[in-house]
């Protein structure tokens, strides 16, 4: 032991170590619980399944198609890679890295489509952030690099983990723990109040842009590549609100014109039965467990037939 | 010039207020300190609080002033209102001039002796951490704390940081977490049910103590970081309270304690030859005045209005209170005090309906509602985020629950062994980190 009183130099070491203990404990636990966080999503995701069939999209096909019903029926494994407001873009990096990973073996892809696919006005402006957790992959790191506007963020997220998820991305992560896949959006769609905002004028239009086909173009070859057979799954929104736009047969066409120009594509509408069925809505473009239970058995008809 | 320079970066033109309501209040105390008779000290004070309170009824007021008077001269047949002036309300308003007027009063009852220093005065009413959500701090406290040589501190800024921690925590975690839930039933309160607006309201309570108390926190932080120990503004208002009173005991205790000190005490004095009736009044008029300076709107006098009676009826009964939990020997009893906690808090969430209505209709509704139509619990658009918080919410209640009956028992940040301090430490940045919701950056009593 030594007496001398402590000088200002060993306090400042003795900080030093101390803060160093700590930086170091944390970035131990933060790498532990965003790693144990990431095995939960990819399972929610499917993308380390070895999955047979991929069902890409936006929240439309997420509410829209159930796994379990899928497997159970058809004998194939899913891998449901969809998240809420995703746009055509990201859709592209999430195709391309589900099939970056070593056990990706789809021989089939339902990739969810909609009116407003090519449409930018509505979407979020920062669903890139969705990629976080996956960040460690050089495309992804590439395309979060891109979008992020001030290169602190990108840094906070790359080097502290945990910051990578969000409350979403955590309870997915969570729900791929629990193989829990189901429809929670309970309830109908209020139709009145859907046919006064379609009065004042307060809905989505068509815009379709030129570069977003040339995206989605890409992605169907891209997938062609792989020979993979693409399943255009045209998921409606009520029929009130699907009528509204005469531009809304037009985004059809092209994807009725995609799947007649390539053998490998199909398009599966289903306007008819659902857009009237009122009762499948959980909200305009969301369909309750009824509507996804109804849905999914005419997709897993479909992938019968391919399948064979 | 730290603290005006974060004031100027949120709001600089009204930068100028503060500084008028800082140089007024300063001129005043010095002018009733000098005034050698107590007629000359009276007019002094009446100048000083009427001019500061001027400036907030205007900034404040205004439009609530205009929209009754409006309203009232309608019922008559009249059309007649003042002219329109667009005001954005100055950030804190309602803090730092009741905090300046703080000084005044205490130098009027001679607490105090003026500030010969404008500088230190300065940086008492705009002092940063406190100036946009308080706590109200009090002259006395602060002042002679400025005036101190300080160097940082290794202590005071490891429990800085747990208070920030902390703060923190309540505020993104659990606050904000809440507060989307309670926005979207509180939005269109005739198309939910009773059973759903029930539990917004429950949920509303807890998002205000814990978006509130999570400021006060940060706040208290910043402040001891930097040396200075700043009041502290809650104690577990909720479920330990046994009574009203208790309740303001434990809620936004600064403020409690400014308007005790300033409004209730010299009221009550005044009226003491009235027994029961001047203790009434008294209590009355302090709720009310409470209750206005949460906001302008009638909601908020209902609110202050509900509280004073249930205080005054509360002190009116205290005696006998008083006789029957001795005669009975209820005051140690489990029961006897969870059953008037839990009383307490139903009147609290019952008043909380009118603090969170946007009108008296939309309250009435949400009581119509919650007695006659039971209906089913919707959870919302993100029932994700309320499960979270609702669990994290649990957590705080088991720590309000230690910090009531074993304060030195079961430490966490205080532990003794650093092991079990740091990784408490790190499980609250990653919950913070991973659970809270960075999108919403308003706090409810910034407006205020």
């Amino acid at each position: 032991m030594n007496n001398y009183p402590e000088t200002p130099m060993h306090s400042l070491k003795k900080l030093a170590t101390i803060l160093m203990l700590f930086l170091l404990f944390f970035f131990i636990a933060d790498f532990l619980v965003a790693y144990f966080l990431g095995c939960g999503l990819k399972k929610y995701y499917g993308i380390e399944n070895s999955a047979q069939i991929l069902v890409n999209g936006a929240s439309q096909v997420m509410l829209a198609v159930d796994k379990d019903l899928i497997e159970r029926e058809t004998g194939m494994r899913v891998a449901k890679y969809t998240r809420e407001g995703v746009n055509i873009s990201d859709r592209e990096l999430m195709i391309h890295h589900f099939f970056s990973e070593k056990k990706s073996s789809a021989k089939i892809v339902v990739y969810g489509v909609d009116q407003f696919l090519f449409t930018d006005e509505g979407m979020s402006e920062n669903s890139y952030t969705i990629f976080y957790p996956f960040m460690d992959n050089k495309e992804i790191s590439d395309y979060i690099h891109t979008y992020t506007k001030e290169w602190y963020v990108y840094k906070i997220h790359q080097y502290i983990r945990c910051s990578r998820f969000d409350l979403y991305l955590v309870n997915s992560a969570i729900r791929g723990f629990l193989g829990d896949w189901s429809n929670k959006k309970k309830g109908e769609v209020n139709i009145s109040s859907l046919k006064s905002n379609i009065a004042n004028g307060s809905v989505r239009k068509i815009n379709s842009k030129a570069t977003n086909i040339a995206t989605f173009q890409k992605t169907m070859q891209f997938l062609e590549s792989k020979n993979i057979t693409v399943v255009l799954l045209y998921i409606p929104y009520v029929d009130i609100l699907e009528n509204n736009d005469s531009k809304m047969q037009e985004t059809k066409n092209i994807f009725k014109k995609y799947s007649s120009d390539h053998p490998a594509v199909r398009f599966i509408d289903l306007t008819y039965p659902a857009s009237s069925e009122h009762s499948w809505y959980f909200d305009p473009n969301h369909l309750n467990p009824k509507g996804q239970k109804e849905l999914t058995e005419i997709v897993i008809s479909e992938l019968k037939k391919i399948s064979k | 010039m730290a603290s005006y320079f974060f004031y100027l970066n949120a709001q600089p033109i009204y930068a100028l207020l503060l500084f008028a309501t800082t140089l007024v209040t300063y001129l005043g105390g010095y002018l009733i300190e000098k005034s050698k008779t107590g007629k000359w000290r009276k007019l002094f004070l009446f100048f000083t609080v009427g001019i500061t309170i001027l400036s907030l009824v205007f900034f404040k007021y205004y439009y609530f002033i205009n929209q009754t008077i409006f309203d009232s001269l309608s019922w008559i047949g009249v059309r007649w209102e003042f002219p329109e002036v667009k005001i954005l309300l100055p950030l804190g308003i309602s803090y730092y001039t009741f905090q300046a007027l703080g000084y005044v009063f205490d130098i009027y009852h001679e607490k105090i002796r003026t500030e010969r220093n404008f500088g230190y005065y300065m940086l008492f009413v705009s002092f940063f951490p406190n100036i946009v959500s308080g706590p109200i701090e009090r002259a006395g406290n602060m002042i002679p704390q400025y005036k101190l040589a300080r160097s940082l501190d290794y202590s005071n800024v490891v429990q800085g940081l747990r208070w920030i921690l902390w703060g923190y925590f309540t505020k993104l975690v659990i606050a904000d977490g809440l507060g989307g839930y309670v926005d979207e039933m509180y939005m269109g309160v005739s198309y939910h049910s009773g059973l759903t607006l029930l539990f917004a309201t429950i949920l509303f309570s807890f998002q205000l103590y814990c978006d509130f108390s999570g400021y006060s926190n940060i706040a208290i932080g910043v402040s001891k970081i930097l040396g200075f120990d700043v009041m502290q503004n809650f104690k577990r208002p909720y479920l330990f309270a046994t009574s009203i009173t208790d309740f303001w005991r434990r809620n936004h205790i600064t403020l409690t304690k400014w308007l005790t000190d300033y409004i209730f005490t010299p009221l009550s004095i005044k009226y003491r030859n009235w027994g029961n009736v001047g203790l009434v009044t008294a209590v009355m008029i302090t709720f009310l005045i409470s209750g206005i300076w949460h906001g302008a709107a009638w909601t908020f006098v209902i609110y202050g209005l509900l509280h004073g009676t249930m205080l005054s009826f509360d002190a009116v009964n205290l005696r006998k209170r008083n006789k029957f939990e001795k005669k009975y020997g209820l005051k140690n009893r489990w029961w006897y005090i969870g059953f008037t906690g839990l009383l307490t808090y139903i009147f609290v969430c019952f008043s909380f309906v009118f603090f969170k209505s946007n009108s008296l209709k939309d309250a009435y509704i949400v009581l119509i509602h919650i007695f006659t139509f039971p209906g089913n619990l919707e959870l919302g658009g993100s029932s994700a985020r309320l499960g979270f918080s609702l669990a994290t919410l649990f957590l705080v209640l088991l720590i309000d629950y230690r910090d009531e009956y074993y304060p030195t028992k079961f430490l966490i940040f205080e532990n003794k062994f650093r092991i079990i301090r740091w990784s408490a430490y790190i499980l609250v940045m990653l919950l913070i980190l991973l659970l809270g919701n960075f999108e919403s950056n308003k706090f409810i009593y910034f407006q205020f």
